[in-house]
């Protein structure tokens, strides 16, 4: 027998429901955090797009919130990481970084997605003294000095309109002739004059990784070739995000930029798997949409540990997949 | 501690992302480790520290 009905991983909006919703199904759900417990909104400082809070609540404060509430209809909530989960029978097993292994017939994914570095090497060797993929984090550390933010979406703005608190000059450097950022945040970030724009440009390399702290960045123009050293001391990174999908790579299907594929609502290729949040969705990557998949994956899951169908989405009657009921699976 | 309260430590240590944890071995400073890390990692960075012999 399973030591749990239902784990857990993660601990972002997407989890956080997953486990308020199979806690009042009374599946009694283990949730292990990871180690960025609480998920990306623990690094951002007003949410102003979640619904119910007018004047917007602090992300930090609705994750306290989300937790606190989970806990209340009896989550059981494990800190420290997965190192390795099998998925290959049933039940699942998943291995903490403690050495501890716990199995379960259901697992819901909702590790989410991390920030995406240049991958450059000197981005990586630099990461903490200079380069960051957090302004709300690390800006502070860089008052009165010129910085660089690197992206052309929504949050490459948020990062660099938010950093001009801080630093004397902010350059942005763009891949493209224009922004992918929204209207109202282009708008923003334009009437900036603390910021300044480098278009058709990447990152060649970010100096100087012998001294262990940011000197320079040296740009690349991708129309010309050109190569121009510009002297700051900080680099922020805003490119996107990865899901973090190394630990079932092998096991569960993945699309080919690593997400994984989910039908059916939550359900991943594996039985009994189901995914929720951004590890999942690259596409909409909101706290209210990772809310949603994870009350979504919790319902999912309730449905497949009763032995139910697998309701059928498509609109002309297709026949139904139907999920192994429960005591075949957990034959020995 | 507090960056924001203590504005001048953190400027002698050249910190520039948090967290970063500074690993001192009498009084001089013997590791650092920034960024998140898991309770495992850290504990290895510790013991590093407490199985190298004293100078």
């Amino acid at each position: 027998m399973a030591d749990r009905k239902v784990i857990i991983i993660g601990s972002g909006p997407a989890g956080l429901t997953a486990a308020l919703y199979t806690a009042r199904a009374n599946l009694k759900p283990l949730l292990i955090e990871g180690l960025e417990a609480g998920g990306q909104l623990m690094l951002t400082t007003m949410v102003e797009n979640w619904p119910g809070f007018r004047d917007g609540i602090m992300g930090p404060d609705l994750m306290a919130e989300m937790r606190l509430q989970a806990e209340r209809f009896g989550t059981e909530i494990l800190q420290g990481n997965v190192n390795r989960v099998d998925l290959k029978g049933y039940p699942f097993s998943v291995a903490m970084g403690d050495g501890r292994t716990l199995t379960s017939d259901a697992l819901i994914i909702a590790t989410g997605a991390s920030a995406r570095w240049l991958e450059i090497g000197s981005d990586r060797k630099l990461s903490g003294h200079g380069v960051s993929t957090c302004a709300t984090c690390d800006g502070y550390f860089f008052r009165g000095k010129p910085i660089a933010v690197i992206g052309g979406g929504d949050s490459a703005m948020e990062e660099a309109i938010y950093l001009t608190r801080f630093a004397t000059k902010v350059t942005v450097v763009h891949r493209r002739d224009s922004l992918r950022a929204s209207k109202i945040m282009q708008d923003k970030a334009f009437a900036n004059s603390k910021i300044e724009f480098i278009w058709d440009s990447d990152i060649a390399e970010i100096r100087d990784v012998g001294k262990g702290e940011v000197s320079s960045i040296v740009v690349r123009n991708l129309k010309t070739g050109k190569q121009t050293e510009i002297p700051l001391d900080g680099v922020f990174i805003a490119i996107g995000h990865t899901p973090n999908t190394d630990l079932f790579r092998g096991q569960i299907e993945l699309d080919e930029t690593g997400y994984i594929k989910t039908h059916h609502g939550s359900r991943t290729s594996v039985p009994g798997v189901f995914a929720a949040g951004d590890v999942q969705d690259h596409i909409y990557r909101q706290a209210v949409t990772a809310a949603g998949s994870g009350c979504m994956a919790a319902i999912d899951a309730e449905r497949y540990l009763d032995g139910l169908p697998v309701p059928d989405e498509t609109t002309d009657n297709a026949a139904c997949l139907v999920a192994p009921p429960m005591n075949e699976i957990l034959k020995p | 501690m507090n960056v924001d309260e203590n504005p001048n430590i953190p400027g002698r240590f050249m910190i520039r992302g948090i967290p970063t944890m500074l690993i001192f071995k009498n009084g001089e400073l013997a590791d650092q480790i920034v960024g998140l890390a898991a309770k495992e990692e850290i504990a290895k960075r510790l013991d590093q520290q407490l199985l190298t012999p004293q100078l």
